[in-house]
């Protein structure tokens, strides 16, 4: 139990310092309470039921890179976007598909080789 | 901008005789080899053909001759241009007549020492382990070096029609002697009582091309649930306080197919690197705004996978956990597959198993889909100097060539079912890795402990920081 309230702790100290670095209207320390409840909830039902579980297995598994060829080139620039990454960013998402985007190729059952 | 960060019995599946019962082919098959009939899956990504020009790559290079290593007993020549269909690798122990015995003494009374992973005949106590699967069947050959898609025979297509029970006849005593495969491997002679195996391999998924013996034993698992368990019990339903046991938790053998494979991956996108960062008013807020350069980005490479596990059980593939907690038995990998050894039903004694219910051709896009993310994820360390990141918007994954092998895994396994009411229910699984005593777990949670405390925290934080902000400003 002590370790529970622990992070509890620690996960409220982040909002409530979040909350108030916000908005420069004035500190909105309220929100710390709703907040709180629900990730509190959240916190103790990940722990027992660990929905959030998984092999991470494009992580884990092993896997050797060869003949890597890359290719980069400026094509443009963006100005004044309040956002931190690229519209769309993916990278950090392997297991996210992209749809029409991605083939699968058996070239050795089309080339018998 | 260039390159920014680049790193340095008897055998095998009836495919095509549907009306064949297991049985019947017990009792007919006379010789090892790969069955005559034995038909290939058929390609599984007709609609994912590349589209013309689609991913073209003026800085590829060709992919090199490859040249197949495994030791084929159906081998064919592989530079010869006939090597498109899947070949069969024959796992069979060659064994047939349904006795497993101790190579020194004779006696089928064998059994696992888990502490050890070793078998150990309960006769004259001699212990010894099977030959690793990998060095026996040459799986061990290097992945790069794959060509065509090489199946072990354990991993045959289950034919649709396939039966549990076979009727097998004691060799030592001529007695027919009744095994449920879809429950256990062996069953004793009612006559002679020596232990019968299944010592060949069934078309019915039942028995696999190797295992991964338990070394964790019952005691330590026991151990390791009670902790689980016990540092989760202040808000875990009261009834399955009252009901947890950890001592009756049961080992299975879990079943999965091992996959490897060789192939190229094409990854093109956008990238952003920033420039500037600055500050701007809007009204009485400050906000912070960002310049970048955009980048055209492509990666191509060779990405050799090793030992891909995947789930053979059609009930444990289905990860849903709004229904059941089959992601508990998957987060408890990994297992060290590379020490997998041949098939012995006697690995198998004390334990219950679960039989394969899915084909290679079933599970061909789940094991592309994962060899195509773990390119994914390696290939970020080529991508570090994008620090606002990379959108791919087209991957292509070339298969040169895989590897499938059929094996069981060892869980040490508690489960508990949940009533819901009105029929609905949850079954709750705390799992042990057989090799690793990894463990998860789910809990049933008392929610209405959970709500109530959630409340009240919410209220006094509520109260406590109305009235700091009541003060404060």
């Amino acid at each position: 139990m002590y370790d529970i309230l622990l992070q509890f702790y620690h996960d409220t100290e982040v909002l409530r310092a979040s909350t108030v670095s916000s908005d420069d209207d004035g500190p909105l320390f309220w929100l710390a309470g709703p907040i709180g409840a629900v990730g509190f909830y959240s916190y103790i039902f990940l722990r027992y039921r660990n929905t959030n579980k998984r092999h991470e297995y494009e992580h884990k598994t092993h896997a050797e890179l060869g003949q890597i060829t890359a290719y980069d080139q400026k094509v443009g620039q963006v100005k004044g976007v309040e956002r931190t990454t690229i519209v769309g960013e993916n990278s950090t998402s392997p297991r996210l598909r992209l749809e029409q985007g991605s083939t699968f190729v058996e070239s050795w059952r089309q080339n018998g080789s | 901008m260039t390159n920014p960060d680049l790193p340095e019995g008897k055998t095998a599946g009836q495919k095509g005789q549907p009306n064949q019962s297991n049985q019947e082919w017990a009792d007919q098959a006379t010789s090892q080899g790969v069955p005559p009939d034995f038909k290939p899956p058929a390609a599984p990504f007709d609609k994912y053909d590349m589209p013309e020009g689609g991913a073209s790559d003026p800085g590829a290079t060709a992919a090199p001759v490859q040249e197949e290593t495994a030791h084929d007993t159906n081998a064919q020549n592989p530079l010869l241009p006939n090597n498109s269909e899947p070949r069969i690798v024959d796992t069979s122990s060659g064994k047939s007549d349904g006795l497993d015995k101790c190579p020194r003494c004779g006696s089928t009374e064998i059994s696992l020492r888990a502490g050890k992973g070793l078998l150990i005949c309960h006769f004259c106590r001699h212990e010894w382990a099977e030959q690793s699967i990998e060095t026996k069947h040459g799986f061990d050959a290097p992945v790069t070096e794959l060509s065509g898609m090489i199946i072990a025979s354990g991993a045959s297509d289950i034919p649709e029609s396939t039966e549990d029970v076979l009727t097998l006849k004691c060799q030592a005593c001529g007695a027919e002697v009744v095994v449920n495969t879809a429950e256990a491997q062996q069953s004793r002679c009612h006559w002679c009582r020596n232990v019968l195996s299944i010592n060949q391999q069934l078309p019915n998924g039942a028995v696999p091309d190797g295992l991964l013996p338990f070394s964790v034993t019952k005691e330590d698992a026991i151990k390791k649930i009670d902790e689980f368990v016990k540092s989760r019990k202040f808000f875990a339903h009261p009834k399955f306080v009252q009901e947890f046991k950890a001592t009756e938790v049961v080992g299975v053998y879990m079943p999965y197919l091992i996959i490897d494979a060789n192939t190229n991956l094409t990854l093109s996108g956008h990238g952003e690197v920033q420039t500037r960062s600055y500050s701007v008013k809007r009204g009485d807020n400050s906000v912070t705004l960002y310049d970048a350069d955009i980048y055209q980005v492509r990666r191509q490479f060779d990405l050799a996978v090793d030992d891909v596990v995947i789930e053979s059980s059609q009930e444990r593939a289905n990860i849903d956990t709004s229904r059941n907690t089959n992601n508990i038995i998957n987060a408890i990998q990994p297992f060290d597959v590379k020490e997998a050894v041949s098939y012995n039903a006697n690995y198998m004694r004390g334990f219950t198993s679960e039989k394969r219910d899915l084909d290679v051709t079933g599970l061909v896009p789940s094991a592309y889909d994962r060899v195509m993310s773990i390119g994914r994820s390696r290939v970020n360390d080529s991508i570090k100097a994008y620090d606002r990141r990379v959108r791919w918007e087209q991957e292509r994954l070339e298969v040169k060539g895989t590897r499938w092998v059929a094996v069981y895994l060892p869980v040490w396994l508690y489960s508990y079912y949940q009533d819901k009411g009105s029929g609905k229910g949850l079954t709750h699984y705390v799992a042990v890795n057989g090799r690793t005593a990894q463990t998860m777990g789910s809990v049933p949670i008392r929610q209405g402990r959970l709500l109530g405390i959630s409340i009240a925290i919410g209220i006094v934080g509520t109260v406590v920081g109305g009235f700091l902000d009541f003060f404060i400003r």
